[in-house]
């Protein structure tokens, strides 16, 4: 016999779960933004030209031009299809992105993401199974900068060649 | 000399993959300076723990994602120098005005899955963006069997690699050997190598 309402309980909690984790992710990077207010591009939406402004940004249409929100973040949804050089404080890609992003802090490429570009941020992020082609600068951070003793400046002048054993 | 590197191998077949020591991407890896900067080529798709581990260092890290692109390269379609550099281009986005040098190329276990008849062309392309003092890094598969596909690999925090593999399944293997490996990457020359447990030879080679 079936338990309907174990089912629906079963259903609501998992749903529950699932917008829990969904809010978790957009608050993850929408803390750092200095002002309350996020703006969206919904999804018929197609822009030509250059984006900029004073507010968060949520990308679920077609953007092709250049967007600047330094300073604030910049999140493009699984239906967004973006064609745009990105300058943001975080860029959150889980659609579709071709140019260039420049996150003053972090950048991250969801597994539904796809993007085609370079990256420039101290901070990148690439979940399984997000796809990426293009370059990423990185500087050292401080911290992970660790050589093993008696490893440093070894030269790999070697001339032992170690082959297989016949 | 040669001896098999049995001690210096770890090998742990997990769920999400077997994990190697990996020797001699490692003595690369450290003989980096963290103070210079270096441009790398990473063949595979991205790999989030491979940007962690490459994060300590000062570099420009090139994400090509062109296993499939140059796996599936043939000679019958790309008939003409034309098509295959332009097929070339689109698979490593290397264009002239990018003007990278680059100083190590992760090229992983794909040297046994691109075409022999591709190689020339491939190493020709790559030339000009590459320093004098490269180095190139492979694993090139000895047993008459390989995996269908080429892996995914993973630098991991613990210096030691993951490897997964889409499919079970395998096919024949080249078993390129040192001299098939100069005649297919030349100018480059093996400068290290060293056997793995498993019949994986791991290479550096350097022009």
């Amino acid at each position: 016999m079936i338990d309907m309402k174990q089912i629906r309980d079963n259903v609501s909690s998992k749903m529950k779960t699932n917008q829990q984790e969904e809010l978790q992710k957009y608050n993850e990077i929408k803390q750092p933004s200095n002002h309350g207010s996020t703006a969206t591009i919904g999804a018929t939406i197609q822009i030509k030209g250059e984006v900029t402004g004073n507010e968060d940004l949520i990308i679920d249409g077609h953007v092709e031009g250049n967007i600047n929100l330094k300073g604030h973040n910049v999140i493009i949804g699984k239906n967004g299809r973006v064609h745009a050089n990105i300058d943001a404080n975080n860029i959150v890609v889980e659609g579709e992105l071709n140019g260039d992003m420049n996150g003053e802090e972090k950048v991250i490429i969801r597994e539904s993401g796809n993007a085609h570009g370079n990256i420039i941020s101290p901070r990148v992020t690439l979940e399984d199974g997000a796809m990426f082609k293009g370059s990423i600068e990185m500087e050292p951070r401080q911290m992970n900068v660790v050589k093993k003793p008696g490893t440093a400046g070894e030269s790999l002048d070697s001339k032992t060649v170690n082959l297989k054993s016949s | 000399m040669s001896f098999l590197a049995k001690s210096s191998i770890k090998q742990s077949t997990q769920q999400a993959g077997d994990t190697t020591s990996s020797p001699l991407l490692f003595s690369l890896l450290d003989s980096l300076d963290p103070e210079q900067r270096y441009e790398i080529l990473e063949t595979c798709s991205p790999s989030s723990s491979t940007i962690d581990y490459l994060s300590r260092y000062r570099c420009k890290l090139y994400i090509s994602n062109s296993s499939t692109e140059l796996t599936t390269m043939n000679t019958e379609e790309l008939d003409s120098p034309h098509k295959l550099n332009r097929a070339l281009v689109k698979a490593l986005n290397l264009y002239k005005n990018h003007k990278a040098q680059l100083n190590v190329l992760l090229l992983w276990d794909l040297p046994n899955y691109i075409q022999p008849d591709i190689f020339p062309a491939l190493i020709e392309y790559l030339l000009p963006h590459v320093s004098k003092d490269a180095i190139l890094h492979c694993y090139i598969h000895t047993s008459s069997l390989m995996p269908e596909q080429p892996g995914q690999y993973h630098i991991l925090e613990d210096n030691s690699v993951r490897i997964t593999h889409q499919a079970p399944r395998t096919r024949t293997c080249p078993c390129y050997y040192q001299e098939a490996l100069h005649k297919l990457m030349n100018p480059f020359r093996v400068k290290r190598s060293i056997l793995h447990t498993n019949g994986t030879q791991e290479y550096l080679l350097s022009r």
